[in-house]
């Protein structure tokens, strides 16, 4: 029959290394006789299963008692490694989570039978998407940093330095390389996009496939957009060599900002934009105010985001 | 004292002695002594310390080559007596030095 003992001994060695199991489990099991006897000996406890019973809880939970004896750490993460893995795994979220979420309900919204489902399903798989990746990018880092602890205890990976203090609010005129990628990559995927629905449009109409935007943009307007996206890439390049945004880079970067809009609200506002066969195909699919909606809520939304990004510019450039 | 503060005198307290386990055990074990029996001892001596801390620190210890260990099966029940080692001693000396310019230290500071 096995006793209290013999368990809690065999789940303590249990956790050890090999050659030290046998030595504590034969002192273990001495000590916590020793420690019995003495309970039974003071008259304390009643029978000798209640005195083993508080013996064995007052030497608490084998696994800590066993890390006690290897030295092996009772944390995940210990302080040496905790603010890495934070400042990472916020990084990465932040990062590698919206491009994921976007990244999706661009990919959805071109795949998915709109006209049949609507944007729904397109935005509902874009924000399990976002969630996924943020779990994802939580259990791998966490995994990493868990298997580091343990093989080189007590000491950082990528280290601090104060370079990598954030920028203070006084130093926001400063061009950093995460805002410049991220300026880059989205205006490459809009650049992109804009191809994309051309060229491989996945919006089928009666199984057919048609492009979002009128094809007849090609002459003209579309190579303009283009043309617009590419300067304002060149611009974030530029402003990025010069590790700071000046009033000319600013203004310019204005210009260009406004142009887009300006080109994009009269081609909406003038019904140029959207390809007539992929207006029917929503407004066939149930939506009936697709045209006057999609304007309306397009318009609004390239005005709002002008604006706010001009704003911001400022603010930012009057910040001191 | 409301509660609170007695948790933070105990927290405080506890971050005190924490490191005194280790010279006591050091001091009393140049009489060769087992885990329990030390327990005791330093229980009586006014060392509140958990069995649960006190079996693995004398490992840790003996690892360290600053206690040595053999088993002695004269008695009923076969024990694990350690003693201080020579290298032990030497450690429990700097700490002693260390503990009493800490000590002169603070007085000095009162």
């Amino acid at each position: 029959m096995t006793t209290l003992t013999d368990r809690y001994v065999a789940a303590t060695v249990r956790e050890l290394a090999e050659d030290q199991r046998d030595d504590v489990d034969r002192e273990l099991r001495g000590t916590i006789e020793d420690m019995v006897e003495a309970r039974l000996g003071e008259g304390s406890a009643g029978s000798r299963e209640d005195a083993e019973r508080e013996v064995l809880v007052e030497l608490g939970d084998p696994i800590r008692l066993a890390a006690g004896y290897s030295g092996r750490p009772l944390h995940l993460i210990g302080p040496a490694l905790y603010p890495e893995w934070r400042r990472l795994v916020t990084l990465l979220v932040t990062i590698v989570s919206p491009i994921a979420a976007v990244g999706t309900l661009v990919v959805r919204l071109f795949t998915d039978d709109v006209a049949r489902d609507g944007v729904g399903p397109a935005f509902g798989g874009a924000a399990v998407a976002g969630l996924t990746t943020a779990l994802h990018v939580l259990f791998w880092t966490t995994l990493v940093y868990a298997i580091l602890e343990r093989t080189q205890p007590g000491r950082g990976v990528l280290g601090w330095t104060p370079d990598q203090l954030p920028e203070s609010p006084d130093g926001r005129r400063w061009v950093s390389r995460g805002e410049t990628v991220m300026a880059l990559v989205a205006l490459v995927v809009l650049a992109l996009a804009l191809v994309w629905q051309q060229v491989s449009s996945p919006v089928r109409l009666d199984g057919e496939a048609v492009p979002v935007l009128d094809p007849a943009l090609w002459s003209g307007w579309i190579p303009l957009l283009l043309a617009l996206l590419a300067a304002h890439a060149v611009l974030v390049v530029v402003a990025y060599r010069a590790r700071r945004w000046t009033w000319p880079t600013v203004a310019l970067g204005a210009v260009l900002d406004v142009a887009v809009a300006g080109v994009l609200v009269w081609l909406l506002q003038t019904e140029r934009f959207f390809d007539p066969g992929f207006v029917a195909a929503l407004v066939g699919g149930g939506w009936e105010t697709a045209a006057r909606d999609l304007r309306l809520a397009l318009v609004l939304g390239v005005v709002v985001v002008t604006a706010w990004d001009q704003v911001e510019t400022v603010r930012r450039m009057r910040a001191r | 004292m409301t509660p609170a503060d007695e948790t933070v005198l105990a927290g405080h307290l506890q971050e005190l002695r924490r490191g005194t386990v280790v010279v006591a055990a050091l001091a009393s074990l140049r009489t060769p002594g087992y885990g329990y029996a030390l327990l005791e001892s330093l229980g009586r001596a006014g060392f509140e310390v958990d069995a649960n801390t006190l079996y693995p620190l004398l490992r840790r210890l003996e690892k360290q080559g600053l206690l040595t260990a053999e088993w002695n099966t004269d008695e009923s029940r076969p024990r694990k007596f350690y003693r201080t080692s020579t290298a032990g001693e030497d450690v429990l000396a700097a700490l002693r030095t260390d503990w009493r310019s800490l000590d002169a230290a603070i007085t000095d500071l009162a």
